[in-house]
């Protein structure tokens, strides 16, 4: 396969001028910043606290630029119509009806998520394309790698009832991965060496990712159109959120997130961002340049790559194809987090992953606006604790200043205090830090009517901006200690995220953030006290601690996200007007068609019923056709133990040992309904009555 | 009787699905789903172990065999090198793994040291 080259085209003194003026104007506000703050310590006395302060200041300051020019970029593209550059405005466009299409998998890595959420997903998805008459071109791939014993059975039920109600079998496949190596990165990998070679295109999915047909099948005829793109990343918007946490998050990801995006697309072109879903990829470019290396650490256990999206765009990017964000493409859905404990799991994880990325840094042969990207991702987290120690460090340099005026200074170096101001550079930060959230709320105010019209839609952006302004400095703490945590070697588990909006209770809020609420109500009058006036500055930051406990639980519940929903606040577009490929996938839409079984681990299941027992032994077992073989001799004797002691004798690691076993399986099938009663845990004899009422049967395979 | 109840439905598959080499707990599976996706189960339970079977019962379970997943196309996934510059050269000239007594012997002679000198310059100013 011919790589493409990443030598100059057409428009490439365009993209000099992008790139030079993104990196000079974000270096000019970096720069006026820093120099507004060497201002106010001109003569003054200083210590070494001043000191810290002036080196982190500009690293800190750029992230803002870096904010605010993105937004500018963003606004600029919109007001005068989009890019005439970007692959998805090229002259395809004219004639995209006549491109055909090519073979495209359509993946969906899950781990022990919502099932009944995912197969609505991909019944959805299946309408949706069906609509468009291009249904035969793609397959649907589910890749499993569940841990949970009862996800797995009722995947493996999901699918065949998802597959008969279709008519879809050989179009949607379910493989459960027995061995999980490189966590999600790893799964689709897996995927690629399986079966990649039999398609052109994948578009890879998250449990949670919605994405309509038509926004399916132009993607493919735009890798058709580009055979230099590699990756073509959609602009993912936030739904279905009832949580007052997740409704925040969405509207904000509606209001603000596309004119970032526009502007991340503007000033880096082909060398766009990837986010690891909803993004469609040429699969032969993937396996060839794509497979993740391994970090040069001293721990094997810390070399696998976590965050792997940034770095698969990279070396996509490294190999010659271009990595495109389609923003403009409707229809490109996710659920975020549902309250703000699991925000931080999430950002525990990619505060991780994105440390692991300094490697790349340096590496040779990393393209320059995949460095950004690096760079850009890094500083999302380092921001944190440099903030922090900035804060820190400020405020005992204005403490100790105070302190000398009051008890050392001589008269002329009260002259120079009352001249000195750090008003400007306030401003300042005020304008680059709001005026890309007012940039954004202008360019989608056309569509007010989508956001509950305008003045409901600028109070929820006035309520969201204050939610934002509390939440920063909680999460300045959690993402210091998650920094710190990575690079102490604090071990990360990858747990699967709760996408339902259960709610926290109380006291897990007070248990998690009533230490941070101490910590400002003690700082506050301190600070106060010590630092007198200056010290009011800091008060969104400790009011924002001293609050955490109660927004992370008042956020977290659906009873408020409903309120405020009818109250026509956090309305976003889909809840507007709600497309069919998001109809149906939340809870309450679905409890009332799945009956309600008896609450018994739903593995066993596969044990019990011969229906269930069936489809697992037939995915367990693919393509083999050999005799049966009496179970080895370890997994008998775990037959055994399990008949005897009853479902939850064994460890959930045992279970899956057996389930993958085609052999025990079956012959605990026999076991458990050729042996007398008097044999069996008094379990089993409860559970052989449920088998026909279990969720799996009835709600699965026999509706 | 449980294993006899199974060589008989195994039987009467043998005979309704197409000849396949399948051991007896493959037939079964494959069988059982059979006759799930036909509903014969529901559509026709008189005809199950009956002899003989219904040519449309016949038809429908041929027809139901599924196919779990597409046959294997393998391919070779395999990292490329890539030289990580000299942020790897510079780490493992100095890579140390730095036990926690170390670290803490370091951070008191280094602390007592700052003390020292803080004490004797406040004596001296």
């Amino acid at each position: 396969m011919s790589t493409p080259s990443l030598e100059p085209e057409a428009h490439t003194s365009d993209f000099v001028v992008r790139r030079s003026l993104f990196i000079g104007l974000s270096s000019l506000l970096t720069t006026i910043g820093f120099v507004l703050m060497l201002d106010r310590y001109t003569g003054q006395v200083k210590f070494w606290e001043d000191y810290v302060v002036l080196a982190v200041f500009p690293l800190l300051f750029s992230q803002i630029s870096v904010g605010f020019v993105l937004a500018l970029f963003g606004y600029f593209d919109q007001r005068r119509g989009g890019d005439p550059f970007h692959l998805m405005r090229g002259a395809w466009r004219k004639n995209e009806n006549s491109i055909p299409l090519a073979a495209t998998a359509i993946v969906m890595p899950v781990y022990n998520e919502d099932v009944g959420r995912v197969t609505r997903a991909v019944a959805n998805m299946w309408a949706s394309l069906e609509k468009t008459g291009q249904i035969e071109h793609f397959d649907f791939y589910i890749c499993s790698d569940s841990t949970n014993p009862d996800r797995w059975v009722e995947e493996e039920c999901a699918w065949l009832s998802l597959c008969r109600k279709l008519n879809a079998f050989g179009k949607i496949f379910y493989r459960k991965r027995r061995h999980r190596i490189n966590g999600k990165s790893g799964n689709v990998a897996d995927f690629c060496r399986r079966w990649g070679k039999r398609y052109r295109y994948m578009i890879v999915l998250d449990a949670d990712s919605v994405m309509i047909g038509p926004t399916l099948v132009r993607l493919v005829r735009a890798m058709e159109a580009n055979p230099d793109a590699g990756i073509i990343q959609t602009q993912p918007y936030m739904v279905l959120g009832t949580s007052p946490f997740r409704r925040i998050l969405q509207f904000s990801s509606h209001v603000y997130g596309g004119l970032f995006s526009q502007g991340c697309s503007m000033a880096q072109m082909a060398s766009g961002s990837y986010w690891g879903h909803n993004a469609i990829i040429r699969v032969a470019a993937f396996i060839e340049h794509c497979d993740l290396p391994l970090l040069p650490v001293p721990d094997p256990g810390k070399r696998h790559v976590m965050s792997h999206d940034t770095v698969e765009a990279a070396l996509m990017r490294r190999a010659g194809y271009g990595v495109w964000i389609a923003y403009e493409e409707p229809g490109s859905y996710e659920e975020g987090p549902p309250n703000l404990s699991d925000m931080l799991i999430r950002d525990r994880r990619w505060c991780a992953g994105n440390l692991q990325h300094f490697w790349f840094l340096f590496a040779r042969g990393i393209e320059m606006g995949s460095r950004l990207q690096i760079w850009i991702g890094l500083m999302g987290y380092l921001c944190s604790p440099l903030w922090l120690t900035t804060l820190v460090a400020g405020s005992f340099g204005e403490y100790f200043r105070q302190r000398f005026l009051m008890l050392s200074a001589e008269p002329e170096d009260f002259s120079v205090v009352s001249g000195t101001t750090s008003m400007e550079l306030v401003v300042l930060t005020f304008l680059l830090l709001f005026i890309p959230r007012i940039l954004a709320f202008l360019t989608k105010l056309p569509q007010r009517r989508d956001f509950g019209g305008f003045f409901r839609m600028l109070l929820s952006a006035l309520l969201e901006n204050i939610f934002s302004v509390l939440l920063a400095p909680v999460l300045m703490i959690f993402h210091t200690l998650f920094v710190l945590f990575t690079i102490f070697g604090v071990q990360i588990k990858w747990n699967p995220q709760n996408r339902a909006d259960k709610g926290l209770s109380l006291l897990h809020c007070l248990k998690l953030y009533g230490w941070l609420a101490v910590l400002g109500a003690a700082c506050w009058p301190t600070a106060l006290d010590y630092l007198g006036v200056s010290g009011w500055w800091f008060s969104p930051i400790f009011a924002g601690w001293i609050l955490a406990p109660l927004m992370a639980w008042l956020t977290s519940g659906r009873g408020l996200g409903l309120f405020l929903k009818k109250c026509g606040l956090f309305v976003t577009p889909e809840e507007v007007r709600t497309p069919p490929e998001l109809q149906g996938l939340t809870d309450d839409a679905a409890d009332s068609e799945e009956p309600a079984g008896p609450p018994s681990p739903l593995w066993v299941h596969a044990l019990l019923s011969p229906y269930v027992q069936a489809v697992h032994l037939s995915l367990v077992r693919q393509g083999t056709t050999g005799k049966d073989e009496p179970p080895a001799r370890t997994l008998t004797e775990l037959s055994e133990r399990l008949i005897r002691e009853g479902p939850l004798a064994l460890p959930s690691q045992d279970v899956l040992r057996l389930l993958w076993s085609g052999e025990s399986v079956y012959w605990l099938h026999r076991e458990l309904w050729a042996r007398p009663k008097e044999l069996l845990h008094p379990r089993w004899t409860d559970l052989q009555a449920e088998v026909e009422k279990s969720r799996l049967v009835s709600g699965y395979l026999l509706r | 009787m449980m294993g006899l109840a199974q060589e008989r439905i195994a039987e009467w598959l043998a005979r309704n699905l197409p000849p396949a080499d399948l051991s007896p707990s493959n037939l079964l599976s494959a069988g059982c789903i059979a006759i799930l996706l036909s509903r014969a189960n529901q559509n026709a339970p008189a005809s199950f172990l009956a002899t003989p079977v219904p040519e449309e019962l016949r038809q429908a379970l041929r027809e139901s065999l599924i196919v779990t997943g597409p046959d294997l196309n393998v391919s070779s996934m395999t990292p490329r090198h890539l030289d990580y510059g000299p942020m790897l050269h510079f780490a493992r000239q100095t890579w140390h793994r730095v036990e926690p007594k170390e670290f803490l012997i370091a951070a008191a002679f280094w602390s007592s040291v700052y003390i020292v000198f803080y004490w004797w310059l406040s004596q001296a100013l």
